[in-house]
């Protein structure tokens, strides 16, 4: 993997690494990823992707709003960061 | 008592009104301050919820109520579980004082079933790792030899278990986390079948692999803890709808003439000799308790730790975006001027080494060039491992391997070689993989007395037939009853 790989990731995974980071990262996920791509080489013949081992598929429930709960609405606002009027404050976005 | 009882003769014996909730209670949080600041199980107790919910045990059961199956009964919990206004950081500095609305569906039905929630257990953060030593928060040490970790992901809870600062406790395995750390710490460890357990306010790690799981002193306790949290439930809908069995039920049951499969590969895996000589004289004990034993193969084995770190880590890279500083968690404030500094430098800040390397291998399997190549070839190789499990399970009644093919290694082996430490989960990946229950019963120790695990591995929803097998092996397991040097009576 080369640095501008991993920076190319990072962006993609919303992560600011510290420039600090970057050659052990680069190494340990070089060799990760060299070890991963031995996969290429398994005979997987016609079979399909597994995407879960769940049983019967995803059921789906009833097509009906819920009511809102306003209780658990406080709770999870009261945990965050930074709040005004009921919304989440962030820095700007928009340049 | 906590010396002497299980999960289920404590039960008994609180409902019989022969020993009194409180004092178990009591006896846990003695044990707790005694010898966790040494040990590092706990990130958060619960304590004056805790006796405040064993005295009603006690109130209710003299004033001539039926109690709850499990009334009494000191558990931990796994900090990936959601508990409602309880500090659940998942081991990692990006949820540092974060405390759920609510309750996951598995601590909703330990409250329903009478147990008492001690606290919650230190992790590998988020869940990744198999030693406990990603914890942002502490060490964790392993009960038999300080020097040594207890396994991970659910350190914590196993030691919490080994060193009775609880009867048992809930964690979470998605590659093994539950069954190596009750290999390593010489206690019961086992993960249900995907979908027996709700998944429902527990932190998502990778969600076609997590499964809750239970820790026990005994295989009886380790059923009646499942029995407990499993079912269906309307909030998960990978949670299967059948019905679920009382597990702890087929301890006892007579296990003459059951196939047992002794896998080859994991005879190949690179077992030191120690847990090698251990397993081959469990597989004899087995046989002398009238079971078969068959050799059998499953050469995809062989690609199964590639396949679960494609597939884990793909999974994290897009559960873990939630985590980005906006709604809860860690928000990073200093050199932050726009959104994306604050997304960055919060999820930089807030998250270890192992998680951000996690992220990242993620992120490239799912990138468009290595999407096919990477992320859907581990698919197609997933469904080629449970395809020659399914076939082997036609074959056997259960398929046996260690747990673990070295025992507890001392702490600080694997710094500095991730893949080292991947490589080492062999032998827990495969039911993962093939999303098959799989339990870990204490098969004897070194000699130098470290615990090796013995793992079954049955059909999908026979739980109840690995039960059966381990309850029948721990009655003749070497160093039954043994104690961690480090875990003394108050």
């Amino acid at each position: 993997m080369k640095d501008a790989e991993l920076l190319h990731l990072a962006t993609l995974a919303g992560l600011t690494l510290e420039p600090t980071e970057e050659p052990r990262i680069v190494a340990e996920l070089s060799r990760v990823l060299a070890y991963m791509g031995e996969l290429g080489a398994v005979d997987t013949g016609a079979l399909e992707p597994l995407e879960s081992p769940s049983e019967g598929g995803a059921p789906t429930r009833d097509d009906a709003p819920r009511a809102p709960d306003a209780a658990f609405r406080e709770a999870a606002l009261r945990a965050a960061p930074e709040t005004f009027d009921g919304a989440f404050v962030v820095p700007a976005f928009l340049d | 008592m906590l010396e002497t009882e299980s999960i289920t003769s404590l039960a008994a014996r609180i409902a019989r009104g022969e020993l009194r909730a409180e004092d178990a209670c009591a006896e846990a949080f003695a044990r707790i301050h005694r010898s966790d600041r040494e040990l590092g199980a706990f990130l958060a107790l619960t304590e004056e919820s805790a006796l405040s919910a064993a005295r009603d045990v006690d109130r209710a059961r003299e004033a001539g109520r039926a109690l709850a199956p499990l009334a009494g009964v000191p558990v931990a919990l796994k900090d990936s579980l959601c508990t409602r206004g309880v500090p659940t950081t998942c081991g990692s500095r990006i949820l540092e004082g974060w405390r759920p609305p609510y309750d996951a569906t598995v601590v909703e039905r330990l409250r329903e079933a009478g147990a008492i929630l001690v606290g919650k257990t230190n992790m590998d953060e988020l869940g990744m790792g198999s030693s406990t030593e990603h914890s942002a928060y502490r060490v964790c040490r392993n009960p038999w030899d300080l020097g040594r970790t207890p396994g991970g992901s659910s350190g914590g809870s196993a030691v919490a278990v080994a060193a009775r600062m609880a009867l048992g406790a809930l964690g979470s395995d998605t590659g093994g986390s539950v069954r190596q750390p009750a290999a390593f710490t010489g206690t019961v460890g086992l993960k249900p079948t995907y979908g027996r357990v709700s998944r429902y306010g527990l932190v998502a790690f990778a969600s076609s692999l997590d499964q809750v799981g239970t820790f026990a002193t005994d295989v009886r306790g380790a059923g009646a803890l499942l029995t407990a949290i499993a079912g269906a439930d309307a909030r998960d809908s990978t949670a299967s709808a059948r019905a679920v069995p009382r597990f702890e039920g087929a301890c006892g049951r007579d296990v003459r003439g059951l196939r047992l499969g002794v896998l080859d590969e994991a005879l190949h895996a690179g077992l030191e000799p120690r847990v090698a000589e251990a397993f081959d004289r469990a597989v004899a004990e087995l046989e002398r308790l009238g079971c078969e034993i068959v050799r059998i193969s499953a050469p995809s084995l062989a690609h199964a730790v590639a396949t679960y770190y494609v597939l884990a880590t793909a999974e994290a890279s897009s559960n873990l975006a939630r985590f980005d500083g906006v709604r809860f968690g860690f928000r990073e404030r200093e050199g932050v001027r726009h959104l994306h500094e604050l997304v960055g430098k919060s999820r930089d800040h807030g998250f270890g080494a192992e998680v951000k390397r996690r992220i990242l291998l993620g992120t490239f399997v799912l990138s468009a060039d290595a999407f096919e190549s990477h992320y859907r070839k581990a698919q197609r190789v997933r469904r080629l491992v449970r395809d020659e499990l399914t076939r082997a399970l036609e074959r056997v009644d259960a398929v046996l391997s260690p747990t673990a093919p070295t025992p507890a290694p001392a702490l600080g082996d694997h710094a500095g070689d991730p893949l080292a430490a991947y490589l080492a989960d062999l032998l827990t990946l495969p039911a993962s993989l093939a999303g098959l229950p799989a339990l870990s019963v204490p098969c004897g120790a070194t000699p130098e007395g470290l615990p090796l695990g013995l793992q079954i591995m049955t059909r999908a929803f026979d739980e109840e037939t690995a039960l059966a097998l381990g309850h029948a092996y721990e009655q003749v397991a070497p160093r039954r009853g043994a104690r961690p040097p480090a875990a003394g009576a108050p």
